[in-house]
């Protein structure tokens, strides 16, 4: 417990830090504290510089940016015991400090199962991915046609919205969670649904879906610890007042309900706008955020009733969260959800 | 979906789907019955939005603005 009161203490430290810039650049004040914004922003930058290489290391836990005894931005590096990893004192004349957080911490459960982070092979299914072109979205789920398999997303998530072309590289975790194209590759785009976007008409649309071409070496099937784990291969039909679940990058493992089907919507692209019909509305809020698309819904049942895919999560608002059927997404690949059991 | 269900979503998508404030519609539940929902960008449109349409019952939802995620 005290190691991870040390742990919470390191992030406390961050946060801390992040608020001191706020009020650093809010204005007349700044000579009231010990350092200024650009020691912090060089602190920062020293951290982003190092962490992606350190965090390899073995004995390393991870980094942060904190503060010295006299109050001087450094570069706080996690360790799994006194000495475990070789570091210099200094990364472009930031001060490196170590703390001792222990080995248990190094792979607790809180930070192992988070989605957003860089996994090792075969990732989990739920987690952080995108096409370099794209912040971060969810790679939903491994699909297969027989013979390959491929990871399965949204067109905005793996193809940039029709930016994509076949053999671009898919990132795990995705750029805006520090995936790096092409060290972080995971596979490549193999084919996407495009929207059509409204203009003096709306076209109808059906699927926000792409998939990636990738090998079960590279993608698992089931979702990191905590989630529904892994979805069967035959699909359910949706029903309103249906119970669902879904992982996700940006809010992990919920549970939301079905309110509406057959749901014709207008939803914005980054100023643009696109309308789909035939969709599958869920609620409550609460169910994802910007960042889960690509999730796969499944049912939240009883045996068999369980984990059956239901559809591809795209799009939400405050209130609801917006999925594509899944039936209309796998027929469009010649797939099935490589799941399992029956 | 029944056939009257069905009917009357296509009557009220041909009613609303384009209006200022409106972002979609589908088929919902209410007490235990189908109802039709239009799903709004804010409060502004309730007011053009009909209570019934071919029998069944209309209900509001004050979703926000639908953004992809």
């Amino acid at each position: 417990m005290t190691k991870l009161m040390r742990l919470l203490r390191g992030r406390v430290g961050l946060v801390l830090a992040l608020m001191g810039d706020t009020l650093l650049r809010a204005g007349p004040h700044e000579a009231t504290y010990g350092f200024d914004a650009r020691d912090l922003q060089a602190a920062f930058a020293a951290q982003a510089q190092v962490t992606a290489q350190w965090i390899d290391l073995a004995g390393v836990v991870g980094t942060a940016v904190g503060a010295d005894a006299a109050g001087h931005p450094v570069v706080k590096v996690y360790l799994t015991a006194p000495g475990a990893a070789l570091l210099p004192a200094t990364v472009a004349g930031v001060p490196v400090v170590t703390e001792v957080t222990g080995p248990i911490l190094a792979y607790s459960a809180d930070d192992a199962a988070d989605p957003k982070r860089s996994f090792p092979r075969p990732v989990p299914i739920g987690v952080s991915a995108g096409h370099p072109a794209v912040t971060a979205g969810t790679l939903g789920a491994r699909v297969t046609d027989g013979d390959r398999v491929y990871a399965l997303s949204n067109n905005h998530v793996f193809a940039a919205v029709n930016q994509g072309r076949e053999g671009d590289n898919l990132l795990q975790p995705g750029v805006a969670d520090g995936g790096r194209d092409p060290d972080d590759r995971l596979g490549t785009l193999a084919g996407f649904e495009p929207i059509r976007m409204c203009s003096m008409v709306c076209p109808e649309n059906r699927l926000d879906a792409a998939i990636a071409l990738t090998t079960p070496d590279d993608l698992g099937n089931a979702t990191p610890e905590g989630g529904y784990g892994t979805p069967r291969s035959r699909t359910a039909d949706v029903e309103i007042g249906m119970t669902v679940q879904k992982y996700g990058r940006t809010t992990g493992q919920t549970v939301g309900r079905v309110t509406g089907i057959h749901a014709t919507l207008d939803v914005g692209y980054r100023g643009t706008t696109a309308r789909f019909v035939d969709q599958i509305v869920i609620s409550d809020g609460t169910f994802s955020n910007p960042g889960d698309s690509g999730s796969l819904v499944v049912t939240k049942g009883v045996l068999l009733g369980d984990r059956r895919p239901v559809g591809l999560l795209f799009a939400g608002s405050n209130a609801n969260t917006i999925a594509n059927p899944i039936d209309l997404v796998l027929d469009r690949f010649g797939v099935t959800v490589d799941g399992g059991g029956p | 979906m029944r056939g009257d269900v069905k009917a009357a979503l296509a009557e009220l998508n041909r009613k609303v789907l384009g209006l200022p404030g409106v972002s979609g519609t589908a088929v919902g539940e209410s007490g235990g019955e189908p109802c039709l929902l239009v799903y709004l960008g804010d409060a502004s449109a309730r007011s053009r939005i009909p209570s019934r349409v071919g029998g069944v019952p209309v209900k509001v939802d004050v979703t926000g603005r639908i953004t992809r995620y």
